[in-house]
């Protein structure tokens, strides 16, 4: 692979403006190929049609209400979910952290799931307040687990205590799960990370948040990446740490929070994401989370839709990412085992 | 040289500073005079570092205050703080794969505003740290791919471009060859005298210090045991006091500072030994 570090600054700049470019370009040929795939196919013109002049056809109505949604709310996540882990990273100087593996997924739909067993609320947009207090509550318990005992919150520890956060946390949802099976049959797929069966009104409820906190993510990528060197080294240099790390947290949240109220628990994105973009631009957190937000996008769209058109069955984007993601955090854990302790 | 006095432009006055019941430093004060490079010697353990820490507004004294021309740190905002006085910590550390650029460009940081594009003064202040610390030619490299001194001027760098009047660096020669060690006090030397910056560094080697710095702050036990010009500071006496080391004082042929020759460790090096198992 050629040192993109050895390029002088302008040139580098320029290559890595062009590559994020390209990344964003991918974007709508993928969501298109998103929608194109499915258990009938459907031709790109039938498409334009369906935007332009819906007629009510079964196809169109499969387009608008079934695969739209769907496509749209992939893109959402997969944005949400690999810039929710390239804050964590930075902020946490951890290369394990992701919204996944540090429990604020499982945090999220557990809330969600809670409020959906035991109170009347089943509107997303009140659902998602929920997703934000549990992913919220979980961020400081992993937190305050991880940092108790010698060394404070050592990214092995921290890890830990996300692992074990996550295990009781998704055991508990599950049993909520299993004994409201009634009123919570349709959540199942949800609690395993799927982006089926989203109404266009969902999407539109959800978006919001996601867009915003995708947007606070771009202004504050510079105090992000000076938070990437240190507490002590970012306080040198003048940045007050504890308000910076608050405000990531805080977006952090709401990131995943309403990547969650959207499409359940999907791990892997915010873990594999950042690391794929760092081996593209180097350790400036700036480039890291713009290249997130197209990457995971992509990734997620690809795992929805290559697993349809590979195997030709449904499986909730969950599974297929926990199938990608699995070898890639072992890799990593591998590689990076040396600076873990 | 200058007159023996200058004004103090960062005071630290009774402090004691300390971490969880223990006290590292105690009821301390100590005044560093503007455009003066004044080093700060001591054995380990004898809580340098701390004091630094306090003295860059880390660590808050737990009592007695420490204040920039007359005003409490603890009234500064860290930005504000950042832009007048810049701290490199003993061990610094960043992410393996960032260039030493992107390393110095962060020294920007308490200039700038938020969404404001780089300036050219933030770019003006960026070059001449490269240059000052002979790092141009390395500026896209990783810092993983630095040598240790090469890594220790990159730090320095960082420090410089932040544009502070004042300089607090801790250790700053550890990791450099005798070559490299030279090269940057003589750069911290001309920093004082062409920039008017004013210094204070925790050095290990007395006879460098004495030959480089202004003036010479000994520490021993969390306090000042003797402060001066090198030539007031450098006595057997001294040195046998607060380093435990027994030996002799020269007249230094190659400066007007003396010159100190140890012999031997003194037997109560032991104890001043187990003070440094602590933490």
């Amino acid at each position: 692979m050629p040192n993109p570090d050895a390029l002088p600054p302008r040139r580098r700049g320029n290559r890595r403006a062009l590559g994020l470019v390209l990344l964003i370009a991918l974007v709508p040929p993928m969501a298109l190929w998103n929608l194109t795939v499915g258990s009938s196919q459907i031709a790109p013109d039938v498409w334009f049609e369906a935007l332009m002049h819906p007629d009510g056809s079964r196809e169109h109505i499969v387009l608008l209400d079934v695969r739209l949604p769907r496509m749209l709310a992939g893109l959402l996540v997969g944005a949400q979910l690999a810039v929710a882990g390239a804050i964590m990273q930075a902020v946490t100087a951890n290369p394990l952290a992701s919204p996944g593996l540090l429990g604020i997924n499982a945090g999220a739909a557990f809330a969600v799931v809670l409020a959906l067993a035991f109170t009347s609320i089943d509107a997303s947009g009140s659902l998602v307040w929920f997703a934000f207090g549990g992913a919220g509550v979980a961020a400081l318990c992993v937190y305050a687990l991880g940092s108790i005992g010698r060394g404070g919150a050592t990214p092995l520890k921290l890890a830990l205590a996300g692992a074990v956060l996550t295990a009781f946390l998704t055991s508990a949802t599950t049993s909520l799960l299993l004994l409201n099976q009634g009123t919570l049959d349709n959540l199942r797929l949800w609690a395993a990370g799927s982006l089926t069966g989203r109404s266009l009104s969902t999407v539109a409820e959800l978006a919001p948040y996601g867009l915003a906190g995708l947007a606070c993510a771009l202004v504050a990528a510079r105090p992000i990446m000076t938070l990437s060197l240190g507490g002590d080294l970012a306080s040198t240099v003048g940045q007050n740490v504890v308000r910076w790390r608050l405000l990531a947290g805080l977006l952090v949240v709401v990131l995943a929070g309403s990547a969650v109220a959207l499409a359940g628990p999907v791990g892997f994105v915010g873990l594999v994401v950042p690391h794929a973009a760092r081996l593209l631009v180097g350790a400036d957190y700036r480039w890291i989370m713009g290249y997130s937000a197209p990457l995971g996008a992509l990734l997620v769209l690809l795992a929805d839709t290559g697993i349809r058109w590979l195997a030709g069955i449904d499986l909730p984007v969950g599974i297929t990412m926990a199938l990608i993601g699995s070898p890639v955090f072992i890799a990593l854990a591998r590689r990076r085992s040396g600076m873990m302790r | 040289m200058i007159e023996p006095t200058s004004p103090v432009l960062l005071q630290a006055h009774d402090v004691t500073i300390g971490y969880q019941g223990r006290n590292v430093v105690n009821r301390l004060s100590i005044g560093i005079e503007r455009g003066r490079f004044t080093a700060l010697l001591g054995p380990n353990g004898c809580g340098k570092s701390t004091l630094l820490r306090a003295l860059a507004g880390l660590l808050a004294p737990k009592s007695g205050a420490i204040s920039l021309e007359g005003q409490p740190i603890a009234q500064l905002s860290r930005k504000q703080l950042a832009r007048r006085l810049s701290f490199l910590p003993q061990i610094p550390r960043a992410p393996d794969d960032i260039t030493v650029r992107d390393l110095v460009e962060q020294g920007r940081y308490p200039h700038r505003r938020p969404l404001a594009p780089w300036s050219a003064a933030d770019r003006a202040a960026c070059t001449e740290a490269l240059e000052l610390t002979h790092m141009v030619a390395l500026a896209e490299r990783p810092l993983a791919a630095l040598s240790g001194g090469q890594r220790q001027r990159a730090w320095l760098a960082m420090t410089l471009a932040q544009s502070a009047d004042i300089l607090l660096l801790d250790e700053p020669t550890t990791y450099l060859d005798m070559a490299h060690q030279l090269e940057l006090l003589a750069l911290l030397r001309r920093l004082v005298d062409e920039r008017g910056k004013t210094i204070l560094a925790v050095l290990h080697d007395i006879n460098q210090a004495g030959q480089f710095a202004d003036k010479l702050a000994l520490l021993s036990d969390g306090a000042i045991t003797s402060i001066g010009p090198p030539a007031d500071v450098i006595t057997t006496e001294t040195i046998r006091t607060v380093f435990h080391v027994d030996g002799m004082v020269l007249v230094n042929p190659m400066a007007p500072c003396p010159l100190f020759l140890p012999r031997t460790a003194l037997a109560s090096i032991d104890a001043a030994d187990d003070d440094t198992m602590r933490s």
